[in-house]
């Protein structure tokens, strides 16, 4: 199918930002997530469970506010395959509109070996551990949610593009996290990693770099084969591990296959955008010979007049700050956005500072007043 | 159709079920044969973060 004039404008300007060319006009970006969902008046875990509900609430949300691409359409937090299967590492706290991601330990500091050793073996493994209890009907459920899951984001993707003449941020089939965040987020956790770090640090390097090889780095390879001309980036990485690191534990555990990635994106003419949670300040110096026109990192906490001093050939999105969306005035809020339009100049994506999940972090005035005057910003 | 799948799948399952990966393949006998083990290997992995 064509594309239509209105799709093709917003990517030419997000495509002119990343290239350090002047866009025809700044283009909004969303980072909202569960914010739309208590905007609109419903729980976090009645959209979750309701892709219909879900649907009607993404799309209301466009309506309203009208930004030129999403980072999220109402599919991250894929938390019914998980209910189906009697177990979940989400925690809703729907009287104060909040989602918390529990700490899991599902695989030993002493099974690093058993774990390079066949890999597959060892995920299923882990599977078992988690869903000991499962029965042969919950697995038959488990697809079954996967199929609505994968109905549910295509769809919703597909609406957006061809109907709302919005592109898509990233194609899911582009993602590829860094091997560290798999035992980070999933297999050892968050506590016992910091302590692998320090311990064990040959057996952690050995296993994700045999990931890396085996696994992460073909398949981020072989995404750039997947057609993306209806969306904003080719691929897609999230810094999430990077948190609990010191520059020293960067340089061995996450810099050798982000740098990877990176150059093979590169020398691919691909575009990689990066959302870093929380700080990445302090690597920034790694990022500092990477040439223009490549890659987009969207810092969470960091202070983007900071980063682009330091990396003033990384295109930067983000900046917007919730505490002013979410606690200024109208006025405030504008005065902050021509703030970040005028003194980021070229390589620079608006969006806000972090993820928009909170009801205080932002007000429907102040986000409204906000996009207004950036729908009409002409740098 | 969604219903027909399901009985087929449960038709399928034996009492020792899940061993592996391939068993889970065997589940989405609806796909192209090349699909089955990549999407076995994504369910799992969806099993493991959500």
């Amino acid at each position: 199918m064509a594309k239509s004039l209105e799709l093709q404008n917003k990517l030419d300007i997000f495509n002119a930002c990343i290239k350090f060319e002047k866009p025809a006009r700044m283009p909004n970006l969303s980072c909202f997530y569960t914010w739309k969902v208590l905007d609109a008046g419903y729980t976090v875990s009645e959209a979750l469970l309701d892709y219909s509900l879900m649907e009607k609430i993404v799309c209301d949300f466009h309506e309203a506010y009208g930004f030129d691409a999403y980072s999220d359409l109402g599919t991250r937090n894929f938390i019914r395959m998980g209910n189906a299967m009697g177990k979940n590492h989400y925690a809703f706290d729907d009287a104060n509109g909040a989602v918390n991601f529990t700490d899991n330990v599902l695989m030993q500091g002493s099974e690093y070996k058993e774990f390079t050793n066949n890999p597959k073996a060892f995920i299923w493994k882990m599977v078992h551990r988690k869903y000991p209890q499962a029965t042969k009907g919950q697995y038959v459920e488990a697809v079954s949610e996967l199929l609505a899951f994968g109905k549910f984001s295509g769809e919703i993707a597909s609406k957006f593009i061809n109907e709302y003449n919005v592109p898509g941020l990233y194609n899911n089939a582009a993602i590829c996290l860094c091997p560290v965040e798999d035992f980070y987020s999933y297999y050892r956790g968050i506590k016992e990693i910091s302590i692998d770090m320090r311990k064990r640090p040959e057996e952690l390097k050995e296993a994700i770099d045999f990931m890396f090889e085996e696994s992460s780095y073909p398949a981020f390879k072989a995404s750039f084969g997947i057609n993306t001309s209806s969306y904003v980036f080719n691929t897609f990485t999230a810094l999430l591990a990077h948190s609990i690191m010191s520059v020293k534990q960067f340089e061995i555990f996450y810099w050798p296959h982000l740098k990877r990635l990176i150059d093979a994106a590169v020398e691919n003419g691909k575009t990689l955008y990066i959302f870093s949670e929380s700080s990445m300040m302090r690597f920034a110096d790694f990022f500092q010979d990477i040439p223009k026109g490549y890659v987009v990192l969207h810092p969470e906490l960091d202070d983007v007049f900071e980063l682009r001093k330091k990396l003033p050939n990384i295109c930067i999105a983000g900046g917007m700050k919730t505490e002013l969306l979410g606690r200024g005035t109208p006025e405030e809020c504008i005065n902050y956005a021509k703030k970040l339009i005028g003194e980021m100049g070229e390589g620079y994506i608006f969006s806000q500072d972090k993820m928009v999940s909170f009801r205080n972090d932002c007000n429907r005035d102040n986000l409204l007043a906000v996009n207004e005057f950036v729908r009409n910003c002409i740098i | 159709m969604a219903e027909n799948r399901e009985e087929i799948l449960r038709e399928k399952l034996d009492p020792q079920y899940p061993k592996g990966f391939e068993e889970v393949a065997e589940l989405l006998d609806f796909l192209p044969e090349q699909a089955r083990l990549a999407t076995a290997e994504q369910l799992i992995r969806l099993l493991i973060s959500t």
